[in-house]
Order: C-alpha cells, then sequence, then structure tokens
C-alpha cells in the first residue's frame, strides 16, 4: 500500500469528480478535509479519502488519470455535486423520476451513468460510474 | 438506575382509586414518596397501518401515528397532527407546516439566525425547514422543549433549501409527497446528527443551517438542541419503546390497527417476556443468514414498506413489472432467515413474498411484499447485498427497540428484539 500526500496546488478551475481528471481528486480530499490512501490495482488506481466523521469516498482512475467511478460509505450522504461533477445533472433528472411507492435504496441506471444509494440511517453506501469509461477488464463488483 | 427507580414506583401503582385524569401525567411521579401512589403513565398510542393522509399518493404499507405539538409550557396551544409516519429507520419529528395550523411555535435561533434543518434518506428524498421548538405529547409521554422540524411547505416564505441540501434528491414537503403529515423517526439513536454537527466538529456533514435573510450556511447546533428521538427524553419509560402489529391475510388488508408502546419493561405493559435480544454493530446493522449465505449489513425499519432483500439474480425471483422495483414471483414463495446481533443471539424468521401486481389494489398494507436491496450484479457482494426488514417484518409480532446507552431489563441499548 501507497501513501502519497498531494499537497501540490491545482488550477482552481480543475473540476473533481466523476469523468474528471485525478487533479481533481485532491480538492475532493481537501473539501472531506481527509486523510488519502493511493493503491495501485494494474487496470487502475484507488484514491481513498477518509474523514473524521468516518466517511470513505473512493475514486476510481484510469491509467490515463481519468476518474471513472467512485464510491462511498458513511454515515451520511457525500456532497453529489462534488463527486459527481458534471454527472449530478443527471441524478437529478433520474431522482426526479423515482416512483414514491418504494421507500428503499435508489437505482439509477441510464445509458452513460449508473448511480446507486443503498444502506440506512448512520450507514449509508453507494457507488457510481461511467459504464463507457471503465477500463478492458475491469468488472464492475470492482467499484466499492 | 433512574429508569429503574420510576418503573417500581408505576408498577407499585397499578390498581389504585386514583384516577388517570386527576393525577396528572408523570412529571410528578419523581417527587411521589410513596404515600399516595400514583397511576402508571399512559404510554401507548394507537398506530394506523393503511394509505396515509394522500389520495395521490396513498402510501404502500405505511405505518402511522397521531402526534400531539404544543408550545411549550401551555395546555392549550396545542396542535394535534394525525398521519405522521412511523419510522423506526430515523431519528426525530418533522411536520408540514401545513399541519400545524396557526401554531405560535418559536424558531430555534443561533445568534439571531434561524436554525433550519436538512435531512436527507436512502432514497434521496430531502426535508428542508426551520427548527422548531415544543412540548410534544404522546398518550401520557411529554418531551418538554424539544427541537423539531417544521417542513417548509411551497407557500412558506422560509428560504428555499441549498443545493448542498437538496444534493440532487427530491425535496417531499406536501402530504402528495411525503404520503404523510409528518415523520416520527424513533429508532435506537438519540439524535438525528451527534456529534458531527455538533460545535467542534472537524468534518460537519451539514444537517443543520443557520438562515439570515434568504441566506443559509451550515452551521452547527448543540446536541440538547438537535432533532432527536422523542421517546428518551420522556420523564420515564424513556429506554426504548415496541411496535405491535397483528398477522395479516394473504392478500392484505385496506387498513388494520396496531401499539406503539414506550419503555422496555418499565410497566407491566412492556416486558421483553421472550422476545429474543438482538444488538446491533456499530452501524446499527446485524447478520442475516439466507440460503447459507451471511449478510452483515442487515437492519430492521418501519420505514422502508417492503422487505428489501439481495436482487433477482441472488434470490431467483423476477422483478415486477408494473411495481418496478418490487419482486413479483409466479406463485408465493415462504422463505425462511436467521438474524443474528452483536451478541450472539438468533432468531429464525419466515417471511412471504407474494407477487405485488396481482395482489388486490383496494388494500395498501401486506405482510408479503419484498424488493430488491441492490442492483441485479449480484458479484457486488456486502455491503450493496443485505436485508431491509421493513413493515411486513412487524406484521404478526411485537418489535422492541431500545435506545443507545439506555439500561433496559435485556441489557443495554442499542438492540433490537423480537
Amino acid at each position: 500500500m501507497l501513501v502519497a500526500a498531494f499537497a501540490t496546488t491545482y488550477p482552481a478551475r480543475a473540476r473533481a469528480e466523476l469523468g474528471g481528471d485525478l487533479s481533481s481528486v485532491e480538492r475532493d480530499r481537501a473539501r472531506m478535509k481527509a486523510s488519502m490512501t493511493v493503491r495501485p490495482m494494474g487496470r487502475y488506481s484507488v484514491h481513498e479519502m477518509m474523514s473524521d466523521s468516518g466517511a470513505t469516498v473512493r475514486e476510481f482512475a484510469t491509467p490515463e488519470g481519468k476518474i471513472f467511478a467512485v464510491a462511498w460509505q458513511g454515515p451520511f450522504h457525500p456532497d453529489y455535486q462534488q463527486l459527481l461533477g458534471s454527472y449530478f445533472a443527471q441524478l437529478q433528472q433520474a431522482s426526479g423520476q423515482q416512483r414514491l411507492t418504494r421507500r428503499a435504496p435508489v437505482m439509477i441506471e441510464m445509458p452513460g451513468f449508473v448511480f446507486q444509494s443503498f444502506g440506512h440511517f448512520r450507514a449509508l453506501a453507494g457507488r457510481a460510474y461511467v459504464p463507457q469509461m471503465l477500463p478492458t477488464g475491469v468488472g464492475v463488483e470492482e467499484i466499492r | 438506575m433512574k429508569n429503574v427507580a420510576r418503573a417500581l414506583v408505576a408498577v407499585a401503582a397499578v390498581g389504585t382509586l386514583c384516577a388517570a385524569a386527576a393525577c396528572g401525567g408523570s412529571s410528578s411521579n419523581g417527587n411521589n414518596n410513596g404515600s399516595t401512589p400514583l397511576p402508571p403513565t399512559a404510554n401507548t398510542v394507537t398506530i394506523t397501518a393503511g394509505p396515509g393522509p394522500s389520495t395521490v399518493n396513498p402510501a404502500l404499507n405505511g405505518a402511522f401515528v397521531s402526534v400531539t405539538i404544543c408550545v411549550p409550557g401551555s395546555a392549550s396551544q396545542c396542535a394535534t397532527v394525525p398521519n405522521v409516519l412511523l419510522d423506526t429507520g430515523s431519528s426525530g419529528l418533522r411536520v408540514l407546516s401545513s399541519a400545524l395550523g396557526n401554531l405560535p411555535l418559536a424558531n430555534l435561533t443561533s445568534g439571531g439566525a434561524t436554525v433550519a434543518s436538512c435531512i436527507q434518506y436512502v432514497d434521496l428524498s430531502y426535508n428542508w425547514g426551520p427548527v422548531a421548538q415544543a412540548d410534544v405529547k404522546m398518550a401520557g409521554e411529554v418531551s418538554a422543549s424539544t427541537s423539531l422540524q417544521i417542513i417548509a411547505d411551497p407557500s412558506s416564505t422560509f428560504p428555499a433549501a441549498p443545493s448542498s441540501c437538496a444534493n440532487g434528491g427530491t425535496r417531499a414537503n406536501t402530504v402528495d409527497t411525503l404520503s404523510a403529515n409528518g415523520i416520527l423517526g424513533l429508532s435506537s439513536y438519540l439524535y438525528d446528527c451527534g456529534s458531527a454537527c455538533a460545535p467542534g466538529t472537524t468534518s460537519n456533514p451539514g444537517l443543520y443551517y443557520s438562515c439570515s435573510g434568504t441566506a443559509c450556511q451550515v452551521t452547527t447546533v448543540p446536541l440538547a438542541n438537535q432533532i432527536q428521538n422523542l421517546v428518551a427524553r420522556f420523564a420515564s419509560d424513556n429506554n426504548g419503546f415496541s411496535v405491535t402489529l397483528p398477522a395479516l391475510p394473504d392478500a392484505g388488508l385496506p387498513t388494520t390497527t396496531g401499539t406503539l408502546t414506550f419503555g422496555i419493561g418499565t410497566q407491566s405493559d412492556n416486558a421483553l417476556g421472550s422476545a429474543v435480544v438482538q444488538t446491533q454493530d456499530l452501524y446499527g446493522s446485524f447478520t442475516t443468514v439466507f440460503n447459507g449465505v451471511s449478510y452483515p449489513s442487515s437492519f430492521i425499519d418501519s420505514g422502508s414498506n417492503a422487505v428489501f432483500f439481495l436482487d433477482s439474480a441472488t434470490t431467483g425471483l423476477p422483478g415486477c413489472t408494473v411495481s418496478v422495483g418490487f419482486y413479483c414471483p409466479s406463485t408465493t414463495q415462504v422463505l425462511s432467515a436467521t438474524n443474528t446481533g452483536t451478541n450472539n443471539l438468533s432468531k429464525s424468521v419466515n417471511f412471504t413474498v407474494a407477487n405485488l401486481d396481482r395482489l388486490p389494489a383496494r388494500n395498501s398494507v401486506f405482510d408479503d411484499v419484498a424488493g430488491s436491496s441492490s442492483f441485479g450484479d449480484s458479484q457486488g457482494g456486502p455491503p450493496s447485498l443485505y436485508f431491509d426488514w421493513g413493515l411486513p417484518f412487524f406484521f404478526g409480532r411485537t418489535v422492541f427497540v431500545a435506545i443507545e446507552g439506555r439500561s433496559t431489563p435485556g441489557g443495554t441499548g442499542a438492540y433490537w428484539a423480537y
């Protein structure tokens, strides 16, 4: 396990988030006031951030430095706008169409965006990814 | 120990001639020197499981109670709000502003600004509105000067929810979008947020905002003023509660009634009896074993309207074509699982999965409705694969919920027992 400190500054316009560049991970880390661990996994790398409140966010990056998936776990929902970036609008659109009859986990599956939120009060988790961006040979079950 | 002492006083008083109305509430129990025994505090309220108050979006498997909300210290300035959803999966009372009429409740303020609450549920829907303080009464129990959320309705002049509160979800702020007049969150947790939202926090998740004019910013709120478990604030019967609902016919019913009982082992009507105590892990979960596989992130939640478990790939149960997200097997399936708490005490649970698309539409409560908790990529593994024992689990049994840190005859909470 490699622990790296990304203390460099990045341009303010750098976008974090799903679909964004690896450079944005540091902005997420700073906003979460989190510690960060980087794990090289071969076909991709996992940038894991842990905050004092017990929230964990993992950003999955291609060798080219593009974030193709995010996964989270913690007592509260994470900031989805920060995590999903340009895909946040798709979450807003899809959640507005959720059926009221099901008081249950959220599963959104769009052609270019997959989002899941599950768990319960004080123990929420979820993940989001862009199917087309998954590196060859990487299964969605690895995004957790 | 305080609770135990109160329980003894209450039990000793059973059968005295003192009329309940004349002897007042529980607040005088603490001063009772034994010469004038008082009757036990009335500790039960009726649960009505049914469609709830919305004709546009009637609830499927909703359990509702009435809550009386009073201006602190007042016996006359009160509003009784019916059809408040009983949710053992959250903490704190949240009521639509439209359900309170003109009740003059004072908002909680901090440095001259109004404190607002934002809560987002698992399904991403959220409630937004000011925090007010009131005496909340159920049966003979009172949660005095307690914080609750007034869910701002569409006509409200209260500032709109910040985008960080909405967080991509949908706003529930009317009878039709909430399918209820409010939510009574009674879980094993004391607070809706806890220390993460209190002064001194280093990572505030943003459940409280400070609003001046139309601008609202994330703020901290001391624990005492956070929205919290009302039972924990009762003068007695404050270590937990139980939910009792009757068994149902296979076709379900339009509506049925049960009982919400406050306290565990504090009065003659709330003993654990033969119920098996299952303590919760740090995340409020226990382990369900189904078909030989352990699912350690499982839980019980009356606010979930079905037993949500695993997925079609794991269970072999097809999804519904009309009621998407629920299971619709061609024939009704009777299944069995075993729940085990962190105290290693287990209990076998039978549950039934019927075809929701074929169940009578005239009915609103069913003990045989289930759905998937995961996505269909069963390789995802825990924690996305789990059992959410929703309201169907409560039919035909009494489920006890012990509050974290509170002592009961079955040990210290948090636990479930049934």
